[in-house]
């Protein structure tokens, strides 16, 4: 009784946790945390936890899989070179079934909250995903137990004197075959008895005689045989008997049970099954506590990110290596320049808001792609521009002259767009009113446009160069004073004004 | 090489020394835990047979998963979720 209360312990506290950690108001704090923090530490935390969250998606689609081919197939996994078509159709159902059970879960887990319709569905999931994840250690620990047990010497011996049963009862089938033919020989020599007629009547009934009374012998033999096998094949049978009892008993040796097993079935006082049971579940309840965790914590960054401004980036799945954006990083301490460029520019607007600023402006990106057409140089901070043209310079010149697109090499596709077009088209959609201001909604407004009218209707154009795309076209509105920079911009306020509006 | 503690203090006496040395002693001891008992001897044991050694694959590559989940849950200083993955991580040595 116990173990059922200590297993039904343990599921609280997995329901607990889950609950715990999908509670809106401590998810929307920690969100706002880590709003706080540098972007591409928490890039590089998402990655990390991502690759967690993949490991446990694959142990958990490992154990899942482990019982739900076997309970499918109806055969364990160590048949497989045995398996025929019905075996395999039965696995391929179970594997299917895994894998998208495990797949459910794994994105439930990757939202940061739950509504009450998704805790729904995360238990009823959850239910499946634990008994199927319970099986596997116990059928494993069950498989250990019978293998320990039929490799003992005792099983072994057991087995041999069974054999040796059969052996007797050969021995004596011999014997009485080996009489029979002794027999069968002397009735033959009777038939032959007549042979001796020249000698007289009395030569051939001597014969007779002795034929007989050596069939009889003969007989008296097999009748002995048979009766001693009989009585022996009795006392086989009632000591065979004994010894497959013995054997069955040796077979599933509970005393091979792992010592941890034995303890806790001792200690709970139940039955070892039950103890496997517990012991599983102690393993499957920190598994999946585990998994929710580090699959809500990629929601939780996931969704910091997204609010910083890297929706597009985390929806395309298209981030730039980390490595890149180390590297990029090293080189020229972009994210500082970066921070400080944008103070820069809050300074500026401050002596005067209508100003538009030297600087390009923060995209939310991290990447050294997207940082790339923003810079003004590698210089230091606080030091005056280089007299060498930077890309951000040939940016401002061009647009002084006309916009002309000097991607960099990688941006391929950005060379068959229409610019102009682009531009008027965002630029209507902005001053009507039918979109928000904001870098996020103009790289989404170009992306569709440009998806839906240009050359580029059946290729595909990456976020850096949209990124590229809508830097020249922000510029290029703050240049003809379209919008402005908001001089009271903060964390959550626009970061950019319609001049009209203003 | 991200920073351990228990406690996120910068004082460096005899106690915040063991409090920042200790999570390492802990992932130390668990990759062992997970190399020696689940790794040989639940999957390179060659006194199990090759079919039997193949079962203890999931319960592998699940406690990998623990020991991940045991240090990102140590850098976040949720205590109640290392004991517990810890709990898991010891009994899936002995289940393996």
């Amino acid at each position: 009784m116990a173990v059922y209360i200590l297993s039904a312990l343990l599921l609280i506290i997995l329901a607990f946790a889950i609950v715990q950690l999908s509670k809106k108001s401590e998810v929307e704090a920690e969100i706002d945390k880590l709003k706080q923090r540098n972007q591409l530490s928490l890039m590089a935390e998402l990655r990390a936890a991502e690759k967690v969250v993949w490991l446990c998606f694959t142990g958990g689609l490992l154990l899942t899989a482990n019982y739900a081919i076997t309970y499918f197939s109806g055969s364990e996994l160590v048949n497989i070179p045995n398996w025929g078509f019905i075996q395999w159709s039965g696995a391929f159902i179970g594997l299917v079934i895994a894998v998208s059970i495990t797949f459910v879960q794994k994105v439930l887990y990757s939202s940061p909250t739950h509504s009450k319709a998704g805790l729904i569905v995360t238990t009823l999931v959850l239910t499946f995903v634990i008994i199927s994840e319970i099986g596997s250690p116990i059928e494993k620990e069950g498989m250990k137990m019978k293998e320990a047990s039929q490799n003992s010497a005792v099983f072994k011996a057991v087995i041999g004197e069974i054999q040796g049963g059969i052996d007797t009862t050969s021995r004596y089938s011999n014997q009485i075959a080996t009489a029979m033919a002794e027999k069968a020989q002397h009735e033959f020599e009777l038939q032959r008895c007549e042979r001796h007629d020249s000698k007289g009547e009395k030569r051939v009934k001597r014969c007779e005689d002795y034929e007989n009374r050596l069939i009889l012998q003969a007989q008296a033999k097999i009748d002995s045989y048979k009766s001693s096998a009989s009585t022996t094949t009795r006392s086989n049978e009632s000591s065979r008997f004994a010894l497959i009892q013995q054997a069955k008993a040796l077979e599933y040796n509970t005393n091979n049970h792992s010592e941890l097993v034995k303890l806790t079935a001792s200690m709970l006082g139940a039955s070892f099954l039950s103890s496997m049971m517990f012991l599983s579940l102690i393993l499957i309840v920190a598994f999946e506590a585990g998994f929710h965790f580090v699959g809500s914590r990629v929601g939780i960054l996931k969704t910091a990110l997204s609010e910083m401004g890297n929706k597009e980036i985390l929806q395309d799945q298209k981030l730039v290596s980390l490595k890149k954006a180390k590297k990029f990083k090293d080189k020229s301490s972009d994210i500082d320049l970066h921070n400080e460029l944008d103070i820069q520019g809050k300074q500026d607007n401050k002596a005067n808001p209508l100003s538009v600023p030297k600087t390009t402006l923060n995209t939310g990106y991290t990447s050294a792609a997207t940082f790339a057409p923003i810079r003004h140089s590698d210089a230091p901070l606080g030091t005056k521009k280089p007299s060498t043209p930077t890309p951000a310079d040939k940016v401002n010149k061009s647009l002084s002259a006309g916009v002309k697109l000097e991607p960099k090499e990688k941006h391929k596709q950005i060379q068959k767009i229409d610019f102009d077009a682009v531009y008027k088209h965002i630029k209507q959609k902005i001053g009507d009113g039918k979109i928000r201001l904001s870098i996020t909604n103009m790289r989404k407004l170009a992306h569709r446009y440009i998806k839906a009218n240009s050359a580029l209707k059946n290729t595909s154009i990456s976020i850096p160069e949209t990124s590229y795309l809508v830097d020249k076209i922000k510029d290029k509105m703050l240049k003809e004073k379209f919008i402005i920079e908001n001089p009271h911009y903060s964390n959550g306020k626009a970061k950019y004004l319609l001049v009209n509006n203003v | 090489m991200q920073k351990f503690t228990f406690y996120p203090s910068n004082n460096r006496d005899t106690l915040d020394t063991l409090a920042a040395i200790m999570p390492w002693l802990l992932l130390l001891f668990a990759y062992g835990w997970w190399a020696v008992i689940i790794v040989y001897y639940g999957l390179l044991d060659s006194r199990i047979s090759m079919g039997y050694q193949f079962q203890s694959f999931p319960i592998v590559v699940v406690s990998l998963a623990l020991i991940q989940i045991l240090k990102l849950s140590m850098q976040k200083h949720n205590h109640l979720l290392s004991i517990l993955v810890g709990i898991g991580l010891f009994v899936s040595g002995l289940l393996a």
